[in-house]
């Protein structure tokens, strides 16, 4: 396979995978990019690795460890300048009301699953990574993971369900 | 009576652990849309993967011609044959303070009249030996001109015999 075709399949399914993980576009896009370049330089260094997609998914899994955590370090001075930064790159308001509405619910039910059902949720759901390089990535069992899955897959149709119950407060 | 080991044909079968249900694809299927990437997001990241890729070091250094070997390449090779060399010649047996083992022939010596000076016996690693008293005490004269002492002990050498000399360090 080409490098330039595995990097455009692999590329929507980690943007997925790191907006899910990060819960910002900005960042899931640069994690994302990293885990791409690593594999680039990998395939150019020394060929393509067993698994691809598997390869990048370490190393974006690491990236965005690394990336949240920096920001948890920059918490303040980002939020400073969230409040003064009006930039609107959609042009129509109502439909980025909505998206990003839908966006910030899903985010925030992911957000509150327990960090491994997590992981495992974002990788094999929104990362389409297959179940055997998912539970290698994971250090886990095929049944475990898969277990880990299901459990979270209840978990979030529970917190999206409450969600929508839940009356809007605005 | 009833058998609850009999399996029913007509029972619907149980779901494989492993079938998602309708309702887990449609949550999967609502999670890729909710974070699905924008196309332009797409193209930009592989770009600039690919590009980051090209512009690398790794990239740069393939499409460059072979360099010829480092200066400092060179001139460690010939530091280390010169410490090679230099280890070498020291390690020569010969020098004053390292322990050797030489079986010397006392060729002219008669018992009890060694020559007090002058009196050469060739040996097989040892240059020259004067043996310059008679009290035990033999000097032997090492090829770097330094002399060093060695005691032969109680027994004088006979004509003919073999003495062992041992090499002690140079008194200076």
């Amino acid at each position: 396979m080409d490098l330039e075709e595995t990097l455009q399949a692999l590329a929507s399914p980690l943007l997925r995978y790191c907006l899910g993980r990060t819960g910002d576009r900005a960042l899931a896009e640069e994690v994302a990019q990293e885990a791409l370049a690593a594999l680039a330089l990998r395939w150019q260094r020394r060929g393509p690795p067993e698994s691809p997609p598997g390869f990048a998914f370490a190393i974006a899994r690491r990236r965005a460890f690394r990336a949240l955590a920096r920001r948890r370090l920059l918490l303040p001075l980002l939020a400073l300048g969230a409040s003064s930064n009006g930039h609107d790159p959609l042009a129509d308001p109502e439909r980025r009301t909505l998206e990003r509405d839908t966006l910030a619910r899903t985010l925030a039910a992911i957000r509150a699953l327990p960090a491994r059902d997590r992981e495992a949720l974002l990788i094999v759901a929104a990362g389409e990574l297959p179940g055997a390089e998912a539970a290698r990535l994971l250090g886990l069992s095929r049944s475990a993971l898969k277990m880990r899955v299901l459990r979270a897959r209840r978990r979030l149709c529970d917190l999206l369900e409450e969600n929508d119950a839940r009356p809007d407060p605005r | 009576m009833h058998d609850p080991t009999r399996v029913d044909p007509e029972a619907p079968a149980a779901p494989r652990p492993s079938a998602l249900s309708a309702r887990e694809r449609e949550l999967d299927t609502c999670l890729r849309a909710t974070l699905e990437p924008a196309p332009e997001a797409v193209t930009r990241v592989v770009n600039q993967a690919l590009a980051h890729a090209r512009t690398s070091p790794v990239a740069r250094r393939r499409h460059r011609p072979p360099r010829r070997p480092r200066r400092s390449f060179v001139w460690s090779a010939a530091a280390l044959a010169a410490g090679l060399l230099i280890a070498a010649l020291l390690a020569m047996p010969m020098r004053p303070g390292k322990p050797i083992a030489a079986q010397t022939a006392v060729g002219n010596a008669e018992p009890g009249a060694i020559p007090a000076a002058g009196g050469a016996v060739p040996a097989p690693r040892v240059r020259r030996i004067t043996i310059r008293s008679i009290d035990g005490i033999i000097t032997v004269q090492t090829p770097g001109g330094k002399a060093s002492m060695f005691r032969a002990g109680a027994h004088q050498p006979a004509a003919g015999s073999t003495i062992l000399v041992r090499h002690q360090r140079s008194k200076g």
